[in-house]
């Protein structure tokens, strides 16, 4: 049975699988943190996603797994150099100020996750949001 | 005597040199469509420390079709536009920090039409809540 999270975010809850076979160490990493409350905000760079900061992913030494630049919507990702994990609702990439990068695509939603992503996409309109992700149990 | 700008964003009030030597049709053009009043100010997702804005002119049908001073960057205090006069629109970006115009298949070229006068700092301030509130009103009109 995989391990998944539960994600609440202005009133909305999705549900995403962790994707312990591509990215073992940055999902038990994760795993060992929930549970998360943090600010989402927009990204600047990137393009259609949300993020937040969580501190305690952060570790430039930490390495990446199941490595991607394009993040596709409904997937989680992980830059752990920033502890930044990020949730696209479109098209987006890992990039910075300086250009393209890479991250760890740890979880993808599962479902029917419209109502949580228009909450992620609504941010840049209406500004940062909390958002909890917490161990979903079976 | 240059041509200078007012642009309020939620009560904050700066005024902007426009570049006309850089970009003397642009600006021109953009001078006399003001004022742009109460248009929506959102933060960009692709482009780094930048508000941008929307409008539509007839006049803009005159702006030109290749950007008279091409740039990439947006630097803190200057005022871009991404012009586009087959739609009779354009888009005015500022930026609050380090910016550069991007779209989502990479780089785009834009046209530096201002740069503010003076330190700026409340400007930038509210340049940056846009990204931790939302978006917010702006207008731009022609400076006495």
């Amino acid at each position: 049975m995989p391990k998944k999270i539960e994600l609440t975010l202005a009133g909305t809850t999705a549900s995403a699988v962790l994707h312990e076979n591509a990215a073992p160490k940055t999902v038990q990493r994760l795993w060992d943190a929930l549970p998360i409350e943090e600010t989402l905000r927009h990204v600047r760079w990137s393009g259609s996603a949300g993020y937040i900061m969580a501190a305690a992913q952060r570790d430039p030494s930490f390495p990446l797994e199941n490595r991607v630049s394009f993040y596709q919507p409904g997937a989680m990702h992980l830059k752990p150099e920033h502890g930044e994990v990020a949730i696209s609702y479109g098209p987006a990439q890992a990039r910075e100020s300086t250009g393209i990068g890479w991250a760890t695509h740890f979880a993808t939603l599962e479902g029917d996750a419209s109502a949580f992503l228009d909450a992620v996409a609504r941010t840049q309109h209406e500004g940062k949001k909390q958002l909890t992700i917490k161990r979903k149990e079976s | 005597m240059s041509r200078r700008i007012e642009v309020e964003i939620d009560g904050v009030r700066a005024t902007f040199t426009l570049l006309e030597e850089w970009a003397p049709k642009a600006t021109s053009i953009i001078w006399e469509a003001l004022p742009l009043e109460n248009k929506v100010l959102r933060h960009g997702k692709l482009s780094g420390d930048a508000c941008f804005l929307d409008a539509e002119d007839p006049k803009f049908q005159q702006l030109p079709s290749r950007n008279e001073l091409g740039v990439t960057s947006i630097y803190k205090g200057y005022m871009v536009a991404h012009l586009r006069p087959e739609q009779s629109s354009l888009e005015l970006l500022m930026s609050y920090g380090v910016a550069e115009y991007r779209w989502p298949d990479g780089r785009r070229y834009v046209t530096p039409v201002g740069e503010i006068e003076g330190e700026g700092t409340a400007l930038y301030d509210a340049l940056q809540r846009t990204w931790s509130e939302g978006q917010k009103k702006i207008t731009l009109r022609r400076a006495s």
